[in-house]
């Protein structure tokens, strides 16, 4: 681990002087620990390091565009940090003391979203107006990202593709690529809908649960609260969604005590819980 | 090998290092959440580097009879960063999508706000506190207090007294790991299972319920499934798959939760508990 660790670093001081369009041949001169390995053993490590790097954060890219003479790798993942440093509005030393006082207290580590390490190229691309490309249930996407949605502890990424706002599982984009130009577009999104929003009928529903079953069911189902009233130990939530599974499995972990809905409502949760 | 020895330690400490030069040893130990022995460890793997043109790159004057490390330390050092783009993302979100109004015994409410309002003009994130509801629920890491908490599987609160130590997440969601103050272990409570938390809870000693694990032999629907459970055997020559629950409660509430990804096969005593919910929600859609 030891010996990790150390070229990690190294690597990461390589880029700081170097940093960018950093040719395989000279990651190999540069660093002690690479300069005596046979070219395998060498591929083999790099490739190990490069995996380690981008699970905290730092997104190692070989860059061969065809429209610029350099090949070679570079290195991103910090500019959040770099731009807080640069801006004097912020107290940067106030900034770094909370930070490392929150993280003894919170283990981010543990994250269950696949393709987390995703998250530092789509948000550079969402504030820069860039366009993206990736996979997505085997077809080739190309979008402009609008912002990231959580929920259910899953991430999204809302995208606009074809002029239209789509959302997309983070989980299940694969080789993501972002484009060089930056200023694509001038819009904003002041709410990201799931894409199944548009297609799917909403339903409005009367509920009256146990105010404890409430609390810890809700985050099942994606939908809004248009009212809520107490009688007794019973709650009376009116809401709104177009999450149909979700309610169901809402409904099934709550065990409400009554519903109230209209026929069209009953008949396609009733559809959808015999399917 | 020691949990802590990892890249992502390392570079939390290089972080805490470019703050000052000089430190107390217990303070910088304190501040990076490490031992002695790991300090250790990481000061010399950084010594052992060296900057591009050949010169140091990393320096320390150990002085352990008046407990201080001083350092003097390249700019290639001090240019290195080492808190991502993604650590910020994970540290944010992770605190602002839980349903407890979190605060630190050891930072003020004016900073914490500021590191969030930072963040949160950073990072174009929708729905993170929608349906947020932290009234009644405050919560003061490392400070002593009282909360009312639903176990998986139940539907019966059961008061604890805890020291709250810390936020984690798992596949079940957002955690809080505490010490029961009464049983003397440190326990982990699902955030959004947290119904109250107030120190003048009125504290009933909780009913110990030994809990019987269960084996549940399930057919598959959808794959992703798999991803929910540690632990699980697939039959061969058969769509079946067998895993252990804590008890049956849990087993119960995780096919009813998974109704549309597994059906099970057996124990009765489960299939039953699932089949019971799915004909009462029937029954309610049809009144």
């Amino acid at each position: 681990m030891k010996n990790v660790l150390k070229r990690c670093i190294s690597l990461l001081t390589l880029f700081n002087s170097q940093s960018s369009h950093i040719s395989t041949e000279y990651i190999k001169d540069n660093l002690e620990d690479y300069r005596n390995l046979n070219d395998t053993a060498f591929k083999r490590s790099f490739e190990r390091d490069k995996v380690l790097l981008r699970e905290m954060g730092y997104n190692l890219d070989y860059l061969n565009d065809k429209w610029i003479i350099d090949e070679g790798y570079n290195i991103s993942g910090t500019s959040i940090i770099d731009n807080i440093k640069k801006n004097h509005k912020i107290n940067f030393d106030n900034f770094i003391n909370t930070y490392h006082l929150i993280i003894n207290n919170l283990n981010s580590a543990n994250d269950f979203t696949k393709n987390f390490s995703y998250v530092s190229k789509l948000i550079n691309a969402i504030n820069h107006k860039k366009r993206i490309s990736f996979e997505y249930n085997n077809k080739i996407r190309k979008v402009y990202p609008m912002g990231l949605k959580f929920f259910n502890f899953n991430w999204y990424l809302g995208a606009e593709e074809g002029n239209k706002l789509k959302t997309y599982k983070l989980d299940k984009i694969e080789n993501l690529k972002i484009g060089n130009k930056s200023g694509l577009h001038s819009k904003e999104y002041k709410n990201i809908k799931f894409s199944w929003e548009d297609n799917d009928h909403l339903i409005k529903i009367k509920i009256f649960i146990q105010k404890e079953s409430y609390l810890i069911y809700k985050n099942v189902f994606n939908h809004s609260v248009t009212s809520k009233k107490y009688h007794d130990e019973t709650l009376v939530i009116d809401i709104k969604t177009h999450d149909i599974f979700g309610l169901l499995k809402f409904l099934m972990l709550s065990n409400p005590q009554k519903i109230e809905t209209n026929k069209k409502n009953s008949n396609s949760l009733l559809e959808a819980l015999n399917e | 090998m020691n949990k802590n020895i990892n890249l992502k330690t390392l570079g939390n400490l290089i972080s805490i290092i470019k703050i000052k030069e000089d430190w107390q040893l217990d303070e910088l130990i304190d501040k990076a959440n490490i031992n002695y022995n790991d300090l250790i460890y990481f000061l010399n793997i950084l010594s052992e580097i060296y900057s591009k043109n050949g010169e140091y790159f990393f320096d320390f004057d150990l002085d352990t009879i008046n407990n201080k490390v001083s350092f003097n330390n390249s700019t290639e050092f001090h240019n290195l960063e080492t808190i991502t783009d993604l650590e910020l993302f994970k540290v944010y979100s992770l605190l602002n999508s839980i349903d407890i109004d979190l605060s630190f015994k050891n930072i003020s409410k004016k900073n914490l706000q500021t590191f969030n309002k930072t963040l949160k003009n950073i990072f174009n994130l929708y729905n993170l506190d929608e349906n947020i509801e932290n009234e009644n629920k405050q919560l003061v890491l490392n400070q002593k207090t009282m909360i009312e908490y639903i176990k998986l599987g139940s539907t019966k609160s059961y008061i604890y007294e805890i020291e709250p130590l810390l936020i984690t997440s798992n596949s079940d969601g957002s955690i809080l790991e505490a010490v029961d103050i009464n049983d003397k272990k440190v326990k982990t409570f699902i955030i959004s299972r947290i119904i109250n938390i107030d120190d003048k809870l009125n504290t009933s000693p909780n009913s110990k319920k030994t809990n019987t694990e269960i084996e549940v032999v399930f057919n598959l629907i959808d794959h992703k499934l798999l991803k929910k459970l540690n632990i699980y055997k697939h039959k061969k020559n058969d769509n079946s798959y067998v895993t252990t629950f804590r008890n049956k409660d849990i087993a119960i509430e995780f096919f009813i939760e998974n109704f549309d990804t597994a059906k099970v096969i057996s124990p009765d005593i489960v299939k039953v508990g699932v089949m019971k919910r799915f004909i009462s929600i029937q029954k309610l859609l049809t009144q």
